[in-house]
């Protein structure tokens, strides 16, 4: 049967140009499509130029008192208002989200290269390590973390270092799982049959060809996880086991020895624990669109 | 079936036996020696040498492990060096305090989730929508320490209202003994509904795309019979298995909601103990959480074949 062909010379409809003329153009329609996203990025990037920045942004240093001031209400002087010993509470806010920013980046990347390392190994060589190491992460994840976080910093006692340790061990259990269900979907492509075939060392594979190929989720896992670690960090603070007290904690400044003077001063409950509502709001937006974005299959997880 | 069963009993096992590994390393990798920091912390040992025999601590480290398993298999799990009572009584005897915290937590936590959860699919992108998964992220982000501090300071200070300080048992007033209860328990439940409604939400958008409810639809039924008869029970499928995880999450945060509203459960007793470097309990109640946590990942494991046939067969 004969089909009639239409002719070419129709006009092309009009739709809007799907070719960004400038990364400015792509970056304002990547806005659009996921504004969750970019309200997260923005406060995201927010927060670590307060880190960056706190000396300049901070009128005051974090542990100056003055003592005439003490649990004054917000003012001219001190935006937020002062605590029990007469501190800023907006410059230890400020200096907090260093505080905040360091021990939480650390930990994560910690956390991520030693769960890089447990879940490309276990998921590529498969067999009874991965068994075994797949039990050991199980036994690992079934402890409540907080209970097992405190229990490490009350045994191997307070201070920075040891708090990025312990939760950088945290992020590693759960984001090895991530990683592993990554390597053992990568693992079946037939390049790397190739790659074997050919002579491929297994380093050279995990290297050259596996680890390229989770960069993914390994980076949308590490920025949710990001979000989940600056709440864990100010959970220990809280309660004490986390960031020792020179420095500024948000979890600290809600501690539960500043309670008493909570009732005549509420002012001191609020701003930190609005500051880390914030910064884990920010990083988990920021993690949903780029998972969106770069791997939708995992969405829901 | 019964050879999924068998397997998944099996596995249980290395896991169970990795979770005895970590509490006991967890207690041994004091730097320094932990009579000596006993010693000086709580002045507990005046005689370090009888002491560490006392706590085994003389002989090789194998050998202290096999003991101590040997122990907690009889039922054993050590004296309490602050009460001087056995860890596994005084476990017991905090116990139902914190299951009745977590149980309600997780009513809480499922009739807020799945119903906002299935709305949320249902009215996609509308503004229901967009305040559920707010709603959701507000839960995920917020803290719950903060949240229970601000429930306690703001009405003290706008109304001069406290819960009550003092724990009151269920034989004293059990309405009382329930409502204090309440608060602690929703405000635990929040962070493990929004994780729930999440997932809820995505599954139910996954399912209400499939081809049988699209069959359902066109058959003219009902929206809320396709909804919750036909979409929903495949959607609860996945949710089921991360209840386990959830439950995990709720246990840790017990410690801070006990802590602040002075429910003596067994967080806030692991939370003292800590405080008083009493190793032993801390030993104890780290296996216990660990082994129930286990023992109802494995119950959930089990329901989800049960519920769905595909895992069976894999």
């Amino acid at each position: 049967m004969v089909q009639r062909v239409e002719p070419i010379s129709r006009p092309a409809p009009a739709v809007l140009s799907s070719v960004p003329r400038s990364w400015l153009h792509c970056l304002f329609r990547l806005m659009r499509r996921k504004p969750l996203g970019a309200f997260g990025a923005v406060i995201t990037l927010a927060m670590l130029l307060m880190a960056m920045f706190a000396e300049y942004i901070a009128p005051f240093h974090y542990n100056e008192t003055h003592m005439r001031d003490r649990l004054k209400p917000s003012s001219l002087t001190y935006i937020l208002g002062t605590d029990n010993l007469g501190r800023d509470i907006f410059s230890r806010i400020v200096y907090g989200a260093r505080v905040s920013m360091i021990v939480s980046l650390s930990a994560v990347l910690l956390g991520t290269i030693l769960a890089t390392v447990v879940g490309t190994v276990s998921g590529y060589f498969g067999g009874a390590l991965d068994i075994l190491m797949q039990r050991a992460v199980d036994a690992w994840m079934a402890f409540p973390w907080l209970i097992v976080l405190l229990s490490l910093m009350s045994i191997v006692g307070p201070g920075i270092v040891n708090l990025t340790i312990a939760l950088g061990v945290l992020v590693a259990a759960s984001t090895s799982r991530v990683i592993r269900s990554a390597t053992l979907s990568v693992k079946e492509h037939t390049y790397i049959e190739a790659a074997r075939a050919v002579g491929a060392t297994h380093a050279r594979i995990l290297l050259r060809y596996i680890l390229p190929n989770v960069m993914a989720p390994i980076i949308i896992t590490a920025t949710i996880t990001l979000g989940f670690i600056i709440l864990a960090e100010s959970a220990l603070s809280f309660l004490g086991f986390g960031v020792p007290p020179p420095y500024p904690s948000w979890g600290l400044m809600l501690n539960g020895s500043g309670r008493v003077f909570m009732l005549r001063a509420p002012w001191m409950a609020m701003w930190a624990g609005v500051a880390v509502s914030l910064a884990v709001f920010g990083f988990n937006m920021l993690g949903d669109a780029l998972r969106d974005v770069l791997d939708p299959r995992l969405r829901g997880s | 079936m019964r050879q999924y069963v068998i397997k998944r009993l099996l596995l249980v096992l290395p896991t169970l036996f990795f979770i005895t590994l970590i509490v006991f390393i967890l207690t041994r990798i004091i730097p320094g020696d932990v009579v000596q920091m006993m010693f000086q912390e709580q002045g507990y040992a005046e005689d370090l040498a009888a002491m560490r025999a006392l706590l085994g601590l003389d002989r090789p480290l194998h050998v202290q492990y096999i003991r101590w398993v040997g122990n907690v298999l009889g039922g054993d799990l050590g004296t309490s060096l602050w009460t001087k009572n056995p860890v596994l009584e005084e476990i017991l005897y905090r116990f139902p305090i914190t299951l009745k915290l977590g149980f309600l937590a997780m009513v809480f936590a499922l009739s807020m989730a799945m119903p906002i959860g299935v709305l949320s699919a249902v009215r996609q992108d509308t503004f229901q929508d967009y305040m559920a998964r707010s709603f959701a992220i507000g839960g995920l982000s917020i803290p719950n320490f903060w949240l229970a501090t601000i429930a306690i300071v703001l009405p003290a200070y706008y109304f001069g209202w406290t819960p009550p300080i003092q724990f009151i048992p269920f034989a004293t007033n059990p309405w009382g003994h329930v409502l204090q209860f309440l608060l602690p328990a929703f405000i635990l439940g929040l962070a493990a509904g929004a994780s729930v409604m999440r997932l809820t939400r995505a599954m139910m958008l996954e399912v209400l795309r499939q081809d049988y409810v699209r069959t359902a639809w066109s058959k003219g039924l009902r929206e809320r019979v396709v909804v919750l008869k036909h979409a929903l029970r495949n959607a609860i499928i996945p949710v089921i298995t991360i209840l386990g995880i959830q439950l995990a999450q709720v246990a840790g945060g017990t410690v801070i909601m006990e802590s602040i509203f002075g429910l003596p459960g067994m967080g806030k007793f692991l939370f003292d103990a800590l405080l008083q470097r009493d190793y032993p309990v801390v030993q104890g109640v780290n296996l216990i959480l660990a082994s129930i946590i286990v023992i109802i990942n494995l119950v959930t494991d089990l329901t989800y074949a049960l519920i769905d046939p595909r895992i069976r067969y894999r």
